[in-house]
C-alpha cells in the first residue's frame, strides 16, 4: 500500500491562537517501505501519524492509501479510522487492561465479528510470531514493558493491516532491550512487507531501521531521503546538526575570490575549496555562511599552516576505540573524532578540514 | 512528648466524641422501637423490651410499611441504574468529544443541582397529574434520574478522565464505534467509579422527600421517608415504638451499605464536591 | 498581588478536556450522548421551573378559574408578615446551622485525618447520619426532644441544667435550637468528608517542617492548615448554604413550620399553599427562593472559574 501525503496541514486552535501542528508537508511513502519520521518534540510527528491513523483531520492538502483519497478537507472525505486498515502501536501500549493477552489481540478480530475458529488461529500465529505464545493467560498488569510491547504488537498485526504506525514504540524501554527489540522489528517488517511508518526522535532508530527518513521541524518537512543521503547532503544546518552523532561541527566562514579562486575563510585559516563546490560558494559570496565538517572528517597536526585552525584541547571522551575531544579555538567549539590517544587536556593542537567533506550552508540554510 | 501525649488523649476524646455524636441517636432510636412504652427514660417507668412494634410495622394491614420499603427499593434502583446509564453517556461525551457548548452545558448542569426542590415541584406536580403519573413509579423514577443526574455527571466525568485517552485511540483504531469504545473499554476500565456514582444516586433517590410527597397519595408508589414522616396513629397518640421500629428497619440496611462501602462512598462524595 | 491569588480557580472542570482524540466530525454522535440528558434535564427539572415561574404570574387555586394577575402574588407577597417571617426565619437558619456545620466537620476532620486505628470504622460512622433519610431523622428528634419523655429532657434533667422540663417544640427559641441540632447532626458529616479530603491534600512536610521551626499546635493551625485549607472551605461553604435556604425536610418533620409558624422556611412556606391548593401563590414564594439560591449559586460558579482547555 503506497500512502501519499499531499501538501498536508493541521491547524489547532489554542488559546494563544492558531498553531499549525503540520504545515504543508508532503511525502510519499512507497509499498513495504519502512519510513521513518524523526524530529525533535514538538516537531508534529505524532501528528502525522494521527492523520495517517484517521484520528485526526487535516486542515488542508489530501491523504491517499495508494490511488484512493482517505482525507480531504477540499473534497470533503474522511475515512475513519476503522475504514482504513491501519493499526497503530502506541508509545504507552494502550492494552486493555482488564482484558488478558488473549482478548487484547482478539480484540479487533472480535470488533469485526470474524469466526470463534478463526480468531483462535490468527492469535496464536500473531503471538508465536512475537514470541508471546506462553503469556496468553495473564493480564497486562501482570506483564513487563518489553511483554506488553510485543502484545500491543501482536495486536496491531492480527488483522494484517495495509499501514502499520509506530508511535516511539522503544522509548520506554530500557537502553539494552532497546538494541534488541529493533533488530527485531526490523526483521518482522521485512517479513511481512507492510508499509510502516515509524515516529522516533531518536536518530540512531531513525537511522538504522529506516529504509528512508524524514525530519521535521516544526511541523514543517526540513529533508526526506535515504540514510546515506541525510547523512551525506544535509540541505539545512538543523538536518545537518540533528542527525548524525556526535554532531556535524559549524565554523563561520567567508567565501573569498582573489585572482579567480574561490577560497573559504574561517578563524585565520584559508581553505581551497574542490571543483564541486566552487559553483554553490560563488553564490555565496559576501554572506555569513557556516561550514560544516563531521567530527570524523576533522584530521589533527602537529604544526600550524595556513589551512589550519589552532586551538587548545578542553576536554576528552574515551569512546573505546576513539576519542572525542572538544577543541576551543578562537572562533568556535570543534568536536574531532580521531584516534589518536596521546592527546592530553589543554594541549595546543591544530585542526584541519578534509575540503572535500565540507558543507556550505548559505543564511537560507541556516534554521534555530 | 508531652505534647505527644495530650495529643493522643485529646485525639481519643475526639474520636470517641464523634462516635457518640453520630450514633447515639440510632441508639436511642433502636431502644425505643424495642421497647413497649416510649416514656421509658421517666423516673419510675420500667424498660420492657419487646418485639411488638417490629412485628405492627411488618404484619398490620393499616400500616403499609413493606409495601413502602419496596417501593422504595425499586425506585431508587430503577432510578439509579437509568441515571448511572444516562450520565455515562453524557461523561464520555463531555471528556472526549467536540460537544458543541459544552462550558455552557457545564454551568448550566452545575446551576441546575443548587435549585429549590419546592420551586420546580408544584408544576412537576400538574405534569405527572396530566399524564396520570401520580402515584405510579414512573411518576416518580423519572423526576429522581432527572435529579441526580447532575451530580452523577460530575461524579462520572472525574472518574472518566483519568481513563487514558490512548484505550479510546487503540479502539478506534481497532474498528469501535463511540458508542462500543463506552460500553466495551470505559465501563469495564471504570467500573468501581461506575458503582460508586450508582451507590450514591440510589442514596439520594432513596431519601428523597419532597417530590415523593407531593407526588403520591396513597401507598401504591410511597417512599419510606414519605411513610414514616406521616406515620401517625390511628387514636390521636402517635405511635412512637412503632415509628422508631419503622426507622430501625429503614437504618439497618443503610448502615450495613454504608459500612462496607464507606470507602467508594467517600470517594464519589468528594471527586462530586472538591476539584475533579 | 491580592487580584492574582483571586485567579486562581477553586475547582477546576473534572479532567482534561483538551485534545481529546474526536474529530468535528463526531458532533453529532456527541449530541446524540446528550441529548439523554438534557432530555430529562430538561422536561423535569427546566421546564417545571419555567412552569411554576408562569404560574407565579398568575391566580392559581383549585376550584377557582385561572386568571393573570401580573406581579399581583409578589405583591402580596411582599406585604405578607407570614412571608417576611419565613425569610427571617431561613437566613437565621442559614446563619446560625452552617457555621456550626462546618466548625464541628473541621473538628471531626482533624481527628479523622490522624492515623487512628479502625479509622475505617469511625469514617462509616460519622457517614451514616448523611446516609439516612431526613425525614427519619427529623422524626428521632421529634422523638428526642418530645417534652413528656424525649431524651433531651432526660438529659437536661439528669445533668440538672434546668429545674423543669424544656418546651423545645413547643416555643420559637426551643424550636430554632432543636432544628439547627437535627439538621446539623446530619448535614455536618458531609462537611467533615469534604474538608476531610482537603485536609489530606495538604502535605504532610510542611507540618513537619513546622513542628522543626518550633511552630505550637495553634500556630501549625492557623498558619498552615487555614490558609491551605481556604478553596475547599469557600467551596463547602457555599454549597451548604445554598442546601441551608431550600432546608425543608426536617422542618416539615420535626416542627411542621411551627409554633404558629415561627420555624417556616422558605420552601415550607411555598409547600403549604401548594397543599392547601394555591398554586400562584406558592410558586411565588418559591420563585424568590429560586432566585435567592441562583444568585448564591452564580457567585460559586464564578469563583470557581472554570478554566476551559480548548483542542
Amino acid at each position: 500500500m503506497r500512502l501519499t501525503f499531499q501538501h498536508v496541514s493541521k491547524r489547532f486552535m489554542t488559546m494563544r491562537g492558531a498553531v499549525d501542528a503540520v504545515h504543508d508537508v508532503s511525502l510519499e511513502i512507497k509499498d513495504g517501505e519502512f519510513f521513518a519520521i524523526l524530529g525533535p518534540s514538538g516537531c508534529g510527528k505524532s501528528t502525522l501519524l494521527n492523520l495517517a491513523a484517521g484520528l485526526e483531520k487535516p486542515t488542508a492538502g489530501e491523504i491517499r492509501f495508494d490511488d484512493r483519497v482517505v482525507a480531504s478537507p477540499e473534497r470533503r472525505i474522511f475515512l475513519p479510522p476503522r475504514n482504513r486498515n491501519v493499526a497503530m502501536v502506541f508509545q504507552s501500549y494502550a492494552l486493555y487492561p482488564h482484558l488478558n493477552v488473549f482478548d487484547n489481540i482478539a480484540f479487533p478480530l472480535r470488533i469485526a465479528r470474524e469466526k470463534d475458529a478463526h480468531i483462535k488461529m490468527a492469535v496464536k500465529r500473531a503471538a508465536e510470531m512475537l514470541g508471546i505464545e506462553n503469556l496468553l493467560e495473564r493480564k497486562p498488569a501482570e506483564l513487563s514493558g518489553g511483554q506488553r510491547q510485543r502484545v500491543s504488537i501482536a495486536r496491531a498485526l492480527v488483522r494484517r493491516p495495509e499501514v502499520f504506525l509506530l508511535d516511539e514504540p522503544l522509548s520506554n524501554l530500557d537502553a539494552q532491550l532497546r538494541t534488541g527489540t529493533r533488530a527485531e522489528l526490523k526483521c518482522l517488517q521485512r517479513e511481512l512487507k507492510i508499509t510502516t511508518l515509524y515516529i522516533t526522535h531518536d536518530q540512531t532508530e531513525a537511522m538504522t531501521l529506516g529504509d528512508r527518513i524524514a525530519l521535521l521541524k516544526d511541523g514543517s518537512l526540513v529533508q526526506a531521503g535515504t540514510p546515506e543521503e541525510m547523512y551525506e547532503q544535509p540541505k539545512t544546518t538543523f538536518a545537518a546538526t540533528f542527525i548524525g552523532s556526535p554532531p556535524m561541527n559549524l565554523v563561520p566562514a567567508k567565501v573569498k575570490e582573489k585572482d579567480g579562486r574561490i577560497t573559504l575563510a574561517f578563524g585565520d585559516a584559508t581553505m581551497v575549496l574542490p571543483r564541486e563546490k566552487t559553483e554553490q560558494a560563488k553564490q555565496l559570496k559576501k554572506q555569513q555562511v557556516l561550514l560544516g565538517i563531521r567530527p570524523e572528517h576533522v584530521t589533527l597536526r602537529s604544526e600550524a599552516s595556513g589551512q589550519t585552525l589552532s586551538g587548545t584541547v578542553t576536554a576528552i571522551e574515551p569512546l573505546g576505540r576513539e576519542a572525542l575531544l572538544h577543541i576551543s579555538t578562537e572562533c568556535c567549539h570543534i568536536l574531532v573524532l580521531t584516534t589518536e590517544k596521546d592527546l592530553k587536556t589543554d594541549e595546543r593542537v591544530f585542526v584541519c578540514f578534509d575540503p572535500n567533506r565540507v558543507h556550505l550552508f548559505g543564511p537560507e540554510q541556516q534554521t534555530k | 512528648m508531652k505534647e505527644d501525649r495530650f495529643k493522643k488523649i485529646l485525639l481519643a476524646l475526639g474520636a470517641l466524641l464523634t462516635v457518640l455524636f453520630c450514633l447515639s441517636p440510632f441508639f436511642y432510636m433502636a431502644l425505643t422501637g424495642l421497647s413497649l412504652h416510649p416514656d421509658f427514660l421517666l423516673p419510675d417507668r420500667p424498660l420492657c423490651i419487646t418485639l411488638s412494634h417490629f412485628h405492627t410495622v411488618v404484619a398490620s394491614d393499616s400500616v403499609h410499611f413493606l409495601a413502602f420499603l419496596r417501593n422504595s427499593l425499586i425506585i431508587s434502583t430503577a432510578s439509579a441504574v437509568i441515571c448511572v446509564f444516562i450520565a455515562s453517556l453524557a461523561a464520555y461525551a463531555i471528556t472526549r468529544l467536540p460537544v458543541p457548548g459544552k462550558v455552557f452545558l457545564m454551568f448550566l448542569i452545575l446551576a441546575v443541582s443548587m435549585f429549590p426542590p419546592v420551586s420546580l415541584v408544584s408544576y412537576l406536580f400538574k405534569l405527572m397529574s396530566a399524564l396520570g403519573w401520580i402515584n405510579t413509579y414512573q411518576g416518580l423514577i423519572f423526576p429522581y434520574v432527572a435529579w441526580t443526574l447532575p451530580l452523577s455527571l460530575w461524579i462520572l466525568m472525574s472518574y472518566f478522565a483519568q481513563v487514558p485517552k490512548d484505550l479510546d485511540r487503540a479502539g478506534l483504531i481497532d474498528g469501535c464505534s463511540r458508542l462500543q469504545i463506552l460500553v466495551k473499554i470505559i465501563f469495564p476500565v471504570a467500573a468501581p467509579g461506575i458503582f460508586s456514582t450508582m451507590l450514591l444516586a440510589f442514596i439520594f433517590a432513596f431519601n428523597e422527600f419532597l417530590f415523593a410527597l407531593m407526588l403520591t397519595t396513597d401507598h401504591s408508589a410511597r417512599t419510606v421517608p414519605v411513610g414514616i414522616a406521616l406515620f401517625e396513629g390511628l387514636y390521636g397518640q402517635i405511635p412512637w415504638g412503632e415509628i422508631m421500629a419503622a426507622a430501625t428497619i429503614t437504618t439497618i440496611p443503610v448502615v450495613i451499605l454504608t459500612l462496607i462501602f464507606q470507602r467508594r462512598i467517600i470517594q464519589g462524595l468528594t471527586r462530586g464536591a472538591v476539584k475533579g | 498581588m491580592k487580584t492574582e491569588r483571586l485567579k486562581k480557580p477553586l475547582f477546576h472542570l473534572p479532567g482534561n478536556l483538551a485534545r481529546m482524540p474526536a474529530l468535528d466530525s463526531e458532533r453529532w454522535i456527541a449530541f446524540g450522548f446528550m441529548v439523554p440528558l438534557l432530555l430529562f434535564v430538561v422536561l423535569f427539572i427546566l421546564i417545571p421551573v419555567l412552569g411554576t415561574l408562569v404560574d407565579s404570574f398568575s391566580l392559581d387555586v383549585t376550584y377557582l378559574p385561572k386568571r393573570f394577575l401580573g406581579l399581583e402574588n409578589y405583591d402580596w407577597l411582599l406585604r405578607d408578615p407570614g412571608f417576611w417571617q419565613s425569610v427571617r426565619f431561613t437566613c437565621l437558619f442559614v446563619v446560625v446551622s452552617v457555621p456550626l456545620e462546618i466548625a464541628l466537620g473541621l473538628m471531626i476532620a482533624l481527628v479523622l485525618n490522624e492515623q487512628l486505628p479502625m479509622r475505617g470504622l469511625l469514617r462509616a460512622c460519622v457517614l451514616i447520619p448523611w446516609a439516612i433519610p431526613a425525614a427519619v431523622s427529623g422524626r428521632v428528634f421529634e422523638l428526642i426532644y418530645n417534652y413528656s419523655f424525649g431524651a433531651a429532657n432526660y438529659l437536661f434533667r439528669v445533668l440538672h441544667l434546668t429545674d423543669g422540663p424544656v418546651n423545645w417544640l413547643g416555643s420559637e427559641a426551643g424550636a430554632f435550637l432543636a432544628l439547627v441540632v437535627a439538621d446539623s447532626w446530619k448535614t455536618t458529616p458531609f462537611a467533615a468528608i469534604i474538608l476531610l479530603a482537603g485536609l489530606s491534600s495538604i502535605p504532610d512536610d510542611l507540618y513537619r517542617q513546622a513542628k522543626v521551626d518550633r511552630a505550637t499546635f495553634i500556630q501549625r493551625f492557623t498558619r498552615i492548615t487555614l490558609p491551605l485549607l481556604k478553596p475547599v472551605l469557600i467551596v463547602t461553604l457555599l454549597f451548604r448554604t445554598i442546601d441551608a435556604l431550600r432546608v425543608f425536610d426536617v422542618i416539615y418533620v420535626l416542627t411542621g413550620g411551627g409554633p404558629g409558624g415561627t420555624t417556616t422556611s422558605l420552601s415550607l412556606f411555598g409547600y403549604h399553599y401548594f397543599s392547601a391548593g394555591d398554586f400562584g401563590y406558592g410558586s411565588a414564594a418559591s420563585v424568590i427562593l429560586f432566585l435567592l439560591a441562583f444568585a448564591l449559586s452564580i457567585i460559586y460558579i464564578r469563583l470557581g472559574h472554570f478554566e476551559q482547555e480548548v483542542a
